[in-house]
């Protein structure tokens, strides 16, 4: 009887999964419940225990209004950055990246070596001269500020780079015979065949833009320019016993995020097959 | 999902957001900074926020100076980074408030702010206001860069209903009797007699050591001669009190809980004036039965309670295109009575003048605000922090030095005081007096 | 004639290739070279920001080697690491296997622990003070049901403890995720041809699994490595670097010294130290684990 699989060990093994899963997903759970309750009974009450509402996100949203410290206004900041960021990461990296695989020309293996050696940098050792980079600019306390270290994503080009090369070049060629620029090429034929990457890059864009810190902390002065992640740290530090509307804020901050995970998830996980070569 | 339709308004989002940060950019190119107006950045704090909104609003629309625009100190970190970093980028703003007496000296050192003595009007202005002896806390070599706006005692507020329950009918007020007060009522992780230790920032000192030196020594000057002076015995009998209370779990050290003095769980806790307000709105039973109370002191105290004063003011940034309109707006801010009281109605706390307890206006206030009168009677004897310019340093040293030690038991008490005073002095070496 | 179109054509190509990478270049030039130059800059001189840099010599290099909390944020470093390797990779290993074994719902379990990534420092630093604090759900739980209690981010022996543990709630699906597919890519015969030489389950996996998934493991260290020298907001936010320093990071104090005491120089200075250091474990690591695998 080969067909019996559903055996005893796999209900167990299900069961602990499942309860893991659920484990795993308990601090989103506790952050979503807390937001709904008055901040005297988060501490008090069991995450299913109400009274529920929606006091907190209401509060958050007019009282920062009201101390020039626009909630409403940082979540607009934060999703243009990301956005802007975003989409200019996919596509100069997939220019870049073509070029870098694809076309041939002159000190093209050597701009591929440097790519490489630009990756054995971690990114925060230059957070000093990249500020000093951005006074000399005049471009502190604006948006380009925000996003620009994230225009070009080193590592992006790097794995755009590897999805490319194994993306045939028989393609390519019989698009070249019908006349293709290249940049046609790029983004009517390599983008869409190499979906999977470019979403895993768009992805770590998106989330690393939306929930940088440090850099966005130390770049903006102005509240009107500030991004979600650097006001709710704001509002951490010193309204720190507004519980409520705290977790309110985190919950607005994470959102986003989850939704961009989920609907996303499949591409997702086959990118994660691929980048694996 | 209609594939077109998806494609279309993703078009429409992609050029909505581009547009935007083009604006922005054009905006940014236009404005820099508005010369036309006056930069104004207050502390984050909600009630500070409502006075000024009220304050700034009055200005502009009397018309007698120049608009001025306010906005909050950034504080992800602490506002003294927020506005050294804003120096440093060029975008500090003409007038900024929240400026302790520690970090003007440092603002004086990087030369960036405006010695007001040079203003029209500024002495007559001090001495209207009785300002005299609250000056000299502020003077260096001469010159004075603050308006200070107000002077908080730093004192304990105690749960009177609880105290009650455990058969004290007021609160604790030298070390012996919190020690007989915690015997009696901690519980542990349940319930605690008091918090000492305020938290791991460098200003949460100003709460504890520093406040308990100022008292346990009537307000001798912890740094002298550009020295440490706190190996002696004051600081000995403070830090065998604090040393007993954590050994005993006697004081609560969880910094994170912000809710056990409300709840009931925490019986005594530093707070500041600002909170009258926030618990009429969020704790108002609780309210009811809070008793105000000064520093606890060594058994052996006798006479007048001193205490540390968390007391903060305006400079004018030498960046301002035009000082005389940011003094206007000060003189006038400043020689209304009618605002100090405005100042006094929303925060609660008391402004920076001399004449707290002699001026009719004022009495006439506190006759019906009695948890605000609790602190005004403490203006006196309530002293500023030292004027260092690395204050930062220093208090972060007090932290790891003397607090830190105590608490996790990786040093005594006179091994923490020496140590702490070696290093302090070792910061302290490269300053100019 | 040829060699006239083979030359026009290159230097056409030429020029299109470079065209095309000139975004990259500008790029560089301005976030890679510019930053490295200034780096150098400030690495010998003294400035606070403030007027022109001075020549320092190697002062700042000095300041650097011989301060304390220098060398305290790379040893809490290593306390992070040898706390936060072995948690992620063991429990990633078993949400692999699980992963593996699961017929339903594979991908509900999946997103589950995957998702956990997707939460902004800022955010889940919030969360998880305020559910590790003193009167939060987790000690509550304790207290419960076992009588005592913990204090997670209040003592100087926990507080890295428990930055460790919401670090690998983080990333455990991540990493998880990269192991599990690793492990679909061993072919079954290996499995059925050890199965008939008798090999159990247990050795199966060290025998047989854990050698197969070489490059997943190294991919996984160098990530867990480089994350270790950039872990930031849940100091910053948590814990300040106390108690005792003990969570004070090398990112923590070359901001700090950067923005707080205005010396970008020693900043600049430890931060090329601390590429360096965290360059040398990353290849000793590969050294050490990396292997030549071939899946005949």
């Amino acid at each position: 009887m080969i067909k019996k699989k559903i055996g005893f060990w796999s209900i167990i093994v299900h069961i602990i999964m499942f309860a893991l899963a659920l484990f795993w997903l308990y601090p989103y759970i506790w952050m979503l419940s807390a937001s709904l309750k008055s901040t005297a009974t988060i501490m008090t009450t069991n995450f299913w225990q109400g009274p529920f509402s929606f006091e907190n996100y209401q509060f958050i949203i007019e009282s920062s209004e009201r101390v020039h410290m626009s909630f409403l206004r940082s979540l607009g900041n934060s999703i243009l950055v990301t956005a802007v960021a975003t989409i200019f990461v996919v596509l100069f990296s997939s220019i870049v990246a073509y070029a870098f695989c694809k076309m041939e020309f002159k000190g093209r293996s050597f701009l591929n070596k440097l790519v490489i050696f630009q990756m054995v940098f971690p990114t925060f050792m230059f957070m000093v001269p990249q500020f000093i980079l951005m006074r000399s600019l005049h471009l502190l306390n604006t948006y380009s500020a925000l996003f620009l270290p994230y225009v070009l994503s080193i590592g992006g080009i790097f794995m755009i780079s590897q999805s490319f090369r194994s993306t045939p070049n028989d393609y390519i060629e019989a698009a070249k015979i019908d006349g293709a620029t290249d940049l046609w090429i790029v983004f009517k034929l390599m983008m869409p065949l190499n979906k999977a990457i470019i979403t895993i890059v768009a992805l770590n864009v998106f989330v690393g833009v939306w929930n940088d810190f440090m850099w966005a902390m130390i770049v903006t002065s102005d509240y009107d320019k500030m991004t979600l992640a650097v006001l709710l740290a704001t509002f951490f530090k010193q309204y720190g016993n507004y519980m409520g509307p705290l977790m309110a804020g985190s919950t607005i901050l994470t959102l986003p995020m989850l939704i961009g995970f989920f609907i996303f998830r499949k591409r997702l996980f086959e990118g994660m097959n691929l980048s694996l070569k | 999902m209609n594939n077109k339709v998806t494609k279309w308004i993703s078009a429409v989002i992609v050029v909505a957001l581009f547009a935007w940060y083009v604006i922005s950019i054009i905006n940014n190119k236009e404005q820099g900074r508005d010369p036309n107006v006056l930069t104004l950045w207050i502390a984050p704090q909600d009630v500070q926020a409502q006075f000024w909104s009220i304050v700034v609003d009055d200005w502009n629309k009397s018309g007698l100076g120049m608009k001025v625009v306010y906005n909050t100190i950034q504080t992800s970190g602490s506002s003294e980074e927020s506005i050294l970093n804003s120096i440093v980028s060029n975008t500090n703003p003409d007038i900024c408030d929240n400026i302790f007496a520690g970090f003007v000296a440092q603002l004086a050192e990087l030369k960036s702010v405006q010695n007001l003595k040079e203003f029209e009007g500024f002495d007559e202005l001090v001495k209207s206001r009785q300002m005299g002896t609250i000056m000299k806390g502020w003077e260096k070599n001469g010159e004075n860069y603050v308006m200070p706006m107000y002077s908080n005692p730093i004192m304990y507020w105690w749960r009177g209903d609880k105290l009650k329950e455990n058969g004290w009918d007021k609160p604790p007020e030298t070390y012996s009797e919190l020690i007989k007060l915690a015997k009696k009522v901690t519980i542990p992780h349940r319930q605690y007699a008091i918090k000492l230790f305020v938290g791991r920032n460098w200003w949460d000192r100003w709460s504890d050591f520093i406040a308990y030196y100022y008292a346990a020594s009537d307000g001798q000057p912890y740094i002298v001669d550009n020295k440490a002076s706190i190996d002696n015995q004051y600081s000995k009998e403070i830090l065998n009190f604090y040393n007993e209370a954590f050994s005993n779990n006697w004081s609560l050290i969880d910094v994170s809980i912000s809710e056990a003095f409300w709840q009931g769980t925490l019986l005594g806790e530093i707070h500041g004036p600002w909170d009258i307000p926030y618990a009429q709105n969020t704790y108002p039973e609780v309210l009811k039965s809070v008793i105000i109370s000064p520093v606890l002191v060594p058994d052996s105290h006798k006479g007048l309670k001193y205490t540390l004063a968390d007391t903060k003011g305006l400079v004018i940034f030498k960046t301002c295109q035009h000082p005389e309109e940011a003094w206007k707006f000060l003189r006038w801010l400043f020689s209304q009575e009618k605002y100090s009281m405005l100042w006094l109605e929303k925060t609660e706390m008391p402004p920076a003048r001399g004449d707290l307890m002699t001026n009719p206006i004022f009495q006439e206030y506190y006759k019906n605000h009695p948890y605000s009168k609790a602190y005004a009677e403490y203006v006196g004897t309530a002293l500023p922090p030292a004027l260092i310019t690395n204050t930062i340093d220093v208090q972060q040293a007090m932290t790891n030095y003397i607090m830190e030690p105590l608490m996790y038991k990786t040093g005594t008490v006179d091994s923490c005081l020496k140590i702490a005073t070696k290093k302090i002095n070792d910061m302290l070496e490269g300053n100019e007096l | 004639m040829k060699k006239y179109t083979n030359t026009s054509m290159t230097a056409k190509k030429t020029l299109k290739g470079w065209g095309f990478s000139s975004v990259y270049i500008i790029f560089s030039l301005l976030f890679f070279v510019y930053p490295v130059v200034w780096m150098l800059i400030l690495m010998f001189s003294k400035w606070n920001f403030i007027g022109e840099p001075k020549w320092n010599g190697f002062h700042n290099i000095v300041r650097v080697l011989t301060d304390g909390l220098f060398w305290q944020s790379i040893l809490n470093v290593f306390r992070f690491m040898v706390m936060y390797i072995p948690l992620v990779f063991i429990s990633s290993v078993l949400f692999a296997l699980g992963l593996k074994k699961l017929k339903y719902g594979k991908t509900f379990v999946a997103l589950s622990f995957f998702v956990a990534q997707a939460a902004p420092g800022v955010a889940y630093s919030i969360i998880f003070s305020k559910i590790f604090s003193q009167d939060g759900p987790m000690n509550a739980f304790l207290y419960e049901h076992f009588g005592f209690v913990i204090p997670w981010f209040d003592s100087p022996t926990f507080a890295m403890l428990s930055i460790a543990l919401i670090v690998t709630w983080k990333f455990v699906g991540y990493y998880g995720i990269i192991l599990y597919s690793g492990m679909n890519a061993i072919p079954q015969s290996i499995y059925e041809a050890a199965d008939i030489d008798g090999a159990n389950g247990v050795k199966c996996f060290f025998k047989i699994t854990l050698p197969l998934l070489n490059s997943q493991m190294v991919m996984i260290m160098v990530l867990a490595i480089t994350l270790a020298f950039g872990v930031f907001t849940e100091a910053f936010l948590i814990t300040g670097g106390g108690p005792l320093n003990s969570t004070m990071t090398p990112l923590l104090v070359m901001y700090n010294s950067a923005f707080r005491k205005l010396d970008p120089t020693f900043s600049a200075t430890m931060a090329v130290a601390i590429a360096i250091i965290s360059y040398l474990v990353i290849i000793i690591t590969r050294k050490l684990i990396e292997k030549e695998v071939d899946l005949v």
